[in-house]
């Protein structure tokens, strides 16, 4: 059982080719062996079916993982340790971890180059595994990876749920208004003003202990400066690097006032799970730090501070050009409309493979539905008194509850009774139950539309009543339920979104890192938009097609 | 000569009302009887409990030695559901039905309609069922519709193919339930033809009708019902002519 289900985990990595690590110096392609998709497919739905049967413990897959090509100058040690998996949020923009504007494949951030670091330290390849901000350190809980990184800030309320390294980077929030608007000297003059800041982040803290600031929290940075932009709020107060990555290089906002607070940064690991790692981390952190190679990143990045210089003790001047801002700014600088289609040109790969994902995860989860929909029909109309009471609990449980809340379920919360399953099973598992509630309601009706005198005449011809369900009833009502199954399948396939809040990088999550990445709405948005267009699309044919074909004999004929 | 179907004291009741109040009879090899009375008096009941499709309260049913039989007062668990549903099952291998509103399955061909049973209920091969079929329904004067859907004939069209869909599962009886109620006065005859056709090739046969003309001319003899009971069986003639009880001679009547 463990060997199976390293498959489905396999699966959902080679679905992330995006996510291979680079290191700064040289860029090889990291290339990663991937199943064939069609066989994968059909082991994923197998499983995803045997799954169903057993629902029990279930172990976790053993992922493997690439080793991150890096030839390190500084550290002559090659990777030789198990790899060291860290998860990290690649839509929470610059500079943290995100996808490179200029090869959006591939995600890098100065926490990428830190974890780069310690990974040479530790004499172990680093892995980077994505997922939502919010999940982060659920996910450490989970097993999914044993680091997180990703602008987490050692707060009380963070050290409570997880392990924190010592800070490998400490900074400020940033007040930035509009250019040319009255400089502001302080949180004391924010106050009677609407405030943008991220959700969830210590500087909202900040501004609501503050009081009376009128605090907008945004779970983007780029919407916050959009907003400041458009004129609906008056300032916003983030940490510095974002900044430095998004409002420094707009020529309509700009910087002011003292710094803000102080905000350090730590690796968070799961409480108390790993005392070694954390100080083997924490050692590689003071090593990287006194020997300047920490320096030498965040110059790099153009993160060195006053703050930095004070918290580290180390007065040198810059050590590195700024080689990774100014590539960012480049990047991400407005372009005529040829350089456009060529970043589009670019994405396409990506949202290839996510568009994949997408319909494998959809069409998985559908076949789930539709069984277990028909199982659970059956046993409403058929089964007796029990089943059918049984079954209508199930549908009014999962039909009642929301989706969202039934995917965290399955991933994050039935490790706590000893079933921990792959993300890409969890997603399966999570969508296919919830459609099955829907799909079994279509099916009861088409079920209870077959004349009561249908099955009389079967069994009146000695049919049992299986035979009769399944050579009478069944076929009309089918032909009954093809539109609305079609109808959920179209709605499925955008509801499939949802499962990025447990790791899986599908098609509007590859969208939000494209859009943060390069503040772009509306490009990609149209992209992406046509994209689940056209993934729909066949099969509304499709349907067409089979209700045509299939309807024979319910509609009376031309001749 | 032992009776092909034997009732003995046949009694139900949905809830307070009883529908059938211990109903006797017996039918010969070969006859066709019809079974005539007022709306609401158990005769559709009465065909149903001979196929299984109701169960009795109590009293026997016995179709070519195949018998439903309840003690009066004896729980439904007695016999057991399985062993009621095995003994209709037996039963029903003896007997065919015909209901008023055809019920041919819409999804399939008149042909396949035919089919279906005897494959899935016998396992017999799909050539066999398909010559037997065609055989039938050429029986039946339905010969050039075999690929035509349901929807696709009229009302008397479809009738005769449920005879022939009954027949194929090779039945000693067949039993009508209001057969021609549903048609168009200009389609009831070719249905009735079929089943005098059946008549002459000695076919036990019963008829639970309110076509007074057919019952008249092609019954052995005629049962009347009212409330529950059987008030009077007697020889089609005598039944119209000279009809024992006044009751009958009411109901008749109004049709004559």
């Amino acid at each position: 059982m463990r060997a199976a289900f390293a498959l489905p985990a396999a699966l959902a990595l080679c679905s992330r080719p995006g996510f291979a690590m680079r290191p700064q110096s040289s860029r090889p392609q990291s290339s990663r062996p991937c199943v064939s998709r069609v066989a994968g497919l059909a082991a994923a739905l197998v499983l995803t079916l045997w799954v169903l049967g057993l629902s029990a413990a279930v172990a976790r897959a053993e992922t493997p993982a690439a080793p991150s090509a890096s030839a390190a100058p500084a550290v002559p040690a090659k990777p030789s340790g198990p790899p060291l998996r860290y998860g990290g949020d690649g839509t929470s923009g610059a500079p943290y971890v995100f996808a490179d504007p200029a090869d959006p494949k591939h995600i890098i951030g100065f926490e990428v180059d830190i974890m780069d670091g310690i990974g040479r330290h530790l004499g172990r390849p680093v892995v980077f595994v994505q997922n939502d901000w919010s999940n982060l350190i659920p996910g450490l809980d989970n097993g999914l990876y044993e680091a997180a990184v990703s602008g987490l800030e050692i707060s009380p309320a963070h050290q409570a749920a997880a392990d924190f390294s010592i800070p490998y980077y400490t900074t400020f929030g940033q007040i930035v208004i509009r250019r040319g608007d009255t400089p502001v000297d302080g949180l004391a003059d924010l106050k009677g003003k609407s405030v943008g800041t991220l959700k969830s982040s210590q500087m909202e803290y900040v501004l609501k202990q503050a009081g009376g600031i009128d605090v907008r929290s945004y779970d983007e940075e780029i919407d916050a400066y959009s907003d400041l932009k458009l004129k609906r709020i008056d300032a916003t107060v983030m940490d510095f690097p974002i900044a430095v990555y998004y409002a420094q290089p707009d020529r309509a906002l700009q910087f002011t006032g003292p710094p803000i607070g102080r905000i350090a940064y730590g690796i968070a690991l799961k409480k108390g799970a790993h005392p070694e790692l954390l100080a083997q981390i924490n050692t590689a952190l003071s090593q990287m730090s006194a020997d300047g190679s920490l320096h030498a990143i965040l110059d790099s990045w153009a993160l060195w501070s006053p703050v930095m210089a004070q918290v580290t003790g180390d007065a040198t001047p810059m050590t590195a050009q700024p080689v990774n801002y100014v590539r960012f700014v480049e990047a991400t600088q407005p372009s005529g409309w040829r350089a456009q289609l060529d970043r589009y040109l670019r994405f396409l790969p990506q949202l290839g493979w996510a568009a994949l994902m997408t319909m494998e995860i959809s069409i998985l989860s559908m076949v789930l539905a539709v069984g277990l929909g028909a199982a659970l029909a059956l046993a409403r109309v058929y089964g007796g008194t029990l089943l059918d009471r049984l079954a209508q609990v199930y549908i009014e449980v999962v039909r009642g509850t929301p989706l969202l809340i039934q995917v965290l379920f399955i991933y994050y919360g039935l490790p706590k009774i000893g079933v921990q399953l792959d993300p890409f099973v969890a997603g399966v598992l999570a969508l296919g139950l919830n459609y099955a509630a829907y799909e079994a309601e279509n099916y009861r009706a088409g079920l209870l539309a077959v004349p009561r005198h249908q099955m009389e005449a079967a069994v009146a011809l000695n049919m049992t009543e299986r035979q009769a369900l399944k050579n009478v009833i069944i076929p009309q009502a089918a032909r009954m339920v093809l539109p609305p199954t079609t109808n959920d399948f179209i709605s499925l396939i955008k509801d499939s979104s949802l499962v990025s809040v447990i790791s899986l990088v599908e098609l509007t999550k590859t969208y939000e890192q494209i859009s943060t990445t390069y503040y772009d709405y509306f490009g990609t948005g149209i992209l992406v938009a046509a994209i689940y267009l056209l993934l729909g699309l066949p099969f509304v044919r499709l349907a067409h097609w089979a209700e045509k074909h299939v309807s024979r004999g319910m509609n009376r004929s031309a001749h | 000569m032992e009776p092909i179907v034997r009732v003995d004291d046949v009694r139900k009741s949905y809830g307070a009302i009883d529908i059938l109040k211990g109903v006797s009879f017996q039918i010969e090899e070969g006859d066709l009887v019809s079974i005539i009375g007022p709306s609401g008096c158990g005769k559709s009941t009465l065909l149903r409990c001979l196929n299984g499709l109701e169960s009795l309260d109590s009293g026997v049913i016995d179709i070519c030695g195949v018998a439903l039989k309840r003690t009066p007062g004896a729980k439904p668990a007695a016999n057991g559901p399985t062993d009621l549903a095995h003994a209709a099952h037996l039963l029903r291998k003896n007997v065919g039905m015909v209901f008023q509103s055809f019920n041919l399955f819409p999804h399939k061909t008149l042909l396949e309609n035919v089919m279906l049973a005897p494959m899935v209920v016998k396992g017999t091969s799909k050539a066999e069922a398909e010559a037997n079929a065609e055989r039938l329904l050429n029986k039946v004067g339905l010969g050039e519709r075999l690929e035509h859907y349901p929807i696709d004939l009229s009302g008397g069209q479809q009738q005769r193919g449920a005879i022939a869909r009954a027949l194929a599962m090779a039945p000693k009886v067949m039993l009508y339930d209001e057969p021609t109620s549903a048609l168009d006065p200009g389609l009831v005859d070719e249905v009735l033809d079929v089943m005098k056709e059946l008549d002459r090739e000695g076919m036990t046969q019963i008829v639970v009708t309110h076509e007074m003309r057919f019952a008249r001319d092609a019954s052995d003899y005629i049962i009347y019902m009212e409330k529950g009971e059987i008030v009077e069986i007697s020889d089609e003639d005598e039944m119209f002519t000279n009809p024992k009880d006044p009751r009958t001679r009411q109901f008749l009547h109004r049709f004559l």
